[in-house]
């Protein structure tokens, strides 16, 4: 496969310079605004395709591989650099849990907690105080978030 | 998850007052609730009385563990204990 790929590099560079020297030494200005030193195009080339003969298929100019169509070639190794897959686009994670767990409920080590509801301030973020956020509904379930890990809950009073 | 459920005004029901006083004396950063109007002392009834924490794990909703704290104010909080314990059980 190197050796094939080896030949159509050097087949190309042989058009290009074969191009270069074909079209003669006269040159035009750029018409791109760029400087009056480069003036790298011939007058010969002002126009697409001025340099493809007219009778010239598609291909025709490509040396043609010294591989038997019938043989499986063996693709060369590609190396690239490793890539985080967390900046790769992929489905978005479920960040939600399911239905809450049924009863019985109950308090007690090893017992289901019931799902209650309640108003107040939801504060996940932990970097203001709660009273400066809004004030509304929330349940048990609501807060469970995408159910896992652990969940304090804590019961108050006052006095 | 961490929640805060202020359950009772001196074993009556809570008001957006009480709450918000509650939150503000001790500048809670954490999710601090309270029973919806007309419900009566209904997380005191179901959950109990205060100074309790429930460690739950939140794929089942069972409780891991629970801890008391002394309604007296005397000895660790509820809470003191239950960090530590959640610390443990996340691998801490």
């Amino acid at each position: 496969m190197r050796l094939v790929r080896s030949r159509i590099a050097a087949g190309a560079i042989l058009l290009i310079a074969a191009a270069l020297v074909a079209c003669g030494t006269a040159t035009v200005p750029p018409s791109d605004s760029a400087g009056a030193d480069r003036e790298d195009v011939t007058a010969a080339e002002t126009t697409p395709g001025d340099d493809v003969p007219l009778d010239e298929s598609p291909g025709d100019d490509v040396v043609s591989s010294d591989v038997p169509g019938d043989r499986v070639v063996a693709m060369d190794t590609v190396i690239v650099d490793a890539v985080d897959v967390r900046s790769m686009d992929a489905p978005p994670a479920d960040t939600t849990a399911g239905a809450y767990p049924p009863g019985p409920y109950g308090i007690m080590e090893g017992q289901v907690l019931a799902n209650l509801d309640w108003v107040g301030y939801v504060n996940t973020a932990g970097t203001a105080i709660s009273t400066t956020l809004p004030f509304g509904p929330t349940s048990l379930q609501a807060l469970r978030g995408s159910g896992r890990g652990f969940g304090i809950v804590h019961v108050s009073e006052f006095i | 998850m961490v929640v805060e459920i202020l359950e009772t005004n001196a074993f009556g029901p809570v008001s957006r007052t009480d709450l918000d006083a509650w939150i503000n004396t001790f500048r809670l950063p954490i999710t601090t609730v309270m029973d919806p109007p007309g419900v009566g002392l209904r997380t005191f009834m179901t959950y109990g009385i205060r100074e309790t924490v429930f460690i739950v794990d939140l794929a089942t909703m069972r409780i891991v563990r629970r801890f008391n704290g002394s309604v007296a104010g005397i000895g660790p909080s509820a809470i003191a204990q239950a960090v530590t314990e959640v610390m443990r059980l996340m691998g801490g």
